[in-house]
């Protein structure tokens, strides 16, 4: 038999001699460098998981001197963490063996039946299959880690029943609602009352044949603030329910700051109507005065008359100034909260 | 034949200043003046039976009746005597020009303030200068 060149860290837990020193014999026929460690008990073994981690697989005896069956099983496998646990069992109990599985253990080998290689095989697979369900796991971990740690208000709802399925901590703190609470509402209950029928319209849409959509809302939130949101969303099978998946970005403050932009407009466009109409009327009249002034056939009587009237169009255009600044200072758009 | 004249405009002075003008350019020795389009409207509508033809001197930007009303009710007039006017404003927008000329009665348009050679160039305008000859 050719032996496995790769190096495996294995921790036995067997209190029998002899039983440890079959397993030990048959490893070192398949694998040519098997770093064995071997505990007696299960305080022992508990003591060495917990100071190193580093094993690649445990080989479990279920009666061991201070615990065994379920329990030790139970207790070895919270130890364990991500390292696979193979169980060696003296008791040809196919019922309890079965159940070893069920409970988390890797595979179940009888004392009895052991050879060099259904060990070396069992072993081998364990390892590879933990790996692999690690990886996954890893992997689940890590996409619900982008919808959970998503800055945007993010959640799943049912596509028949509208109900809440997920949401991320971002929607929890945007609108107020724990966890809990969202799950027992449906996406209905963020929509504002006079906002629902048409809401609803925008709702019926998107159903599963649609997979993307995206829309502009109101939203209410627990506190009764209403918000404005741009949501979009996209298909998803949840559970294998028909679900989607729905961002919501809050733009209410965009949203003001347009508003504020558009009122500033309306107020520039006013200020250049009156520079055209309300400025230039007691200016062109000044003119029309000065031009009068000029002329040389003009009494002195006269004169003062239209001097006088020259001061009150430069007063009222004067006034008119200051209007218009005072016009001007009104905009301020760095005031929007 | 000169046509009458009057003069529209809710400024004071610019009455005053503009009928100086009117004298001086020799359009007419006493054209009548009124401080808002309403009392020009009733002055014309009284003038019905009339041959000879009234030249208006009309501003636009007037507090509660402008002159763009006064234009839209005077299309609505059926007077048996011919009207032109000449629009005499301080606006320097050109979309308020550009509005004028939509209206058939108006043949003139003029940006405040008025000079002596502007006040002559309105007899020579189209539509006006044969009753001037």
């Amino acid at each position: 038999m050719i032996k496995d060149s790769q190096t495996y860290s294995i921790l036995i837990i067997e209190d029998n001699p002899g039983d440890k020193l079959l397993v030990e014999t048959y490893l070192e026929e398949s694998v040519l460098i098997p770093r064995i460690t071997g505990v007696g008990s299960y305080r022992e073994a508990r003591d060495l998981i917990k100071e190193n981690k580093n094993f690649d697989i445990i080989l479990l005896d279920l009666s061991l001197p201070d615990m065994r069956g379920e329990e030790l099983i139970n207790a070895v496998m919270e130890l364990a963490g991500n390292i696979p646990v193979v169980v060696l069992t003296g008791y040809s109990d196919v019922e309890f063996s079965r159940k070893s599985v069920k409970l988390g253990v890797a595979d179940y080998l009888l004392k009895d039946e052991l050879t060099a290689s259904t060990l070396y095989k069992s072993v081998i697979y364990s390892i590879e299959r933990k790996r692999i369900f690690n990886e996954l796991e890893e992997s689940q971990k890590r996409y619900k880690d982008l919808f959970q740690l998503s800055p945007i208000p993010n959640w799943v709802y049912d596509l028949d029943t509208w109900e809440f399925l997920d949401v991320n901590e971002a929607a929890i703190s945007a609108y107020g609602y724990s966890h809990n609470e969202f799950l027992k509402m449906k996406v209905h209950d963020l929509i504002p009352e006079e906002d629902l029928s048409d809401t609803q319209k925008h709702f019926e849409e998107t159903l599963q044949n649609v997979p993307k959509f995206s829309g502009e809302f109101r939203h209410i939130k627990k506190n009764r603030d209403i918000i404005a949101v741009e949501t979009s969303s996209t298909f998803l099978l949840y559970n294998g329910k028909p679900a989607r998946m729905m961002l919501a970005n809050d733009i209410t403050f965009k949203k003001k700051y347009i508003e504020a932009i558009e009122i500033q407009n309306k107020k520039l466009k006013e200020i250049a109507w009156i520079q055209s109409h309300v400025v230039r009327a007691p200016l062109a009249r000044l003119m029309g005065l000065v031009n009068l002034l000029s002329e040389e056939e003009i009494e002195t009587d006269e004169r003062k008359t239209y001097s006088k009237l020259v001061m009150d169009s430069a007063t009222e255009l004067d006034k008119i100034i200051r209007d218009i600044t005072e016009k001007t200072e009104q905009i301020n758009i760095n005031k929007i909260k | 034949m000169k046509p009458d004249i009057i003069i529209i405009d809710d400024e004071e002075i610019v009455l005053m200043l503009i009928k100086r003008l009117v004298v001086k350019a020799g359009l007419h020795n006493s054209p009548q003046l009124f401080s808002n389009g309403m009392d020009g409207l009733n002055y014309l509508q009284s003038q019905n039976g009339r041959k000879s033809p009234i030249l208006i001197f009309l501003d636009i930007n007037m507090p509660g009746f402008d002159g763009w009303e006064f234009l839209e009710l005077l299309q609505t007039f059926s007077l048996d005597f011919p009207t032109k006017v000449v629009i005499i404003t301080s606006s320097v927008n050109q979309s308020d020009k550009v509005k004028s000329k939509t209206y058939e009665s108006v043949i003139g348009y003029i940006e405040k303030p008025v000079t002596e050679d502007m006040m002559k160039g309105v007899a020579q305008l189209d539509g006006l200068s044969k009753y001037f000859e």
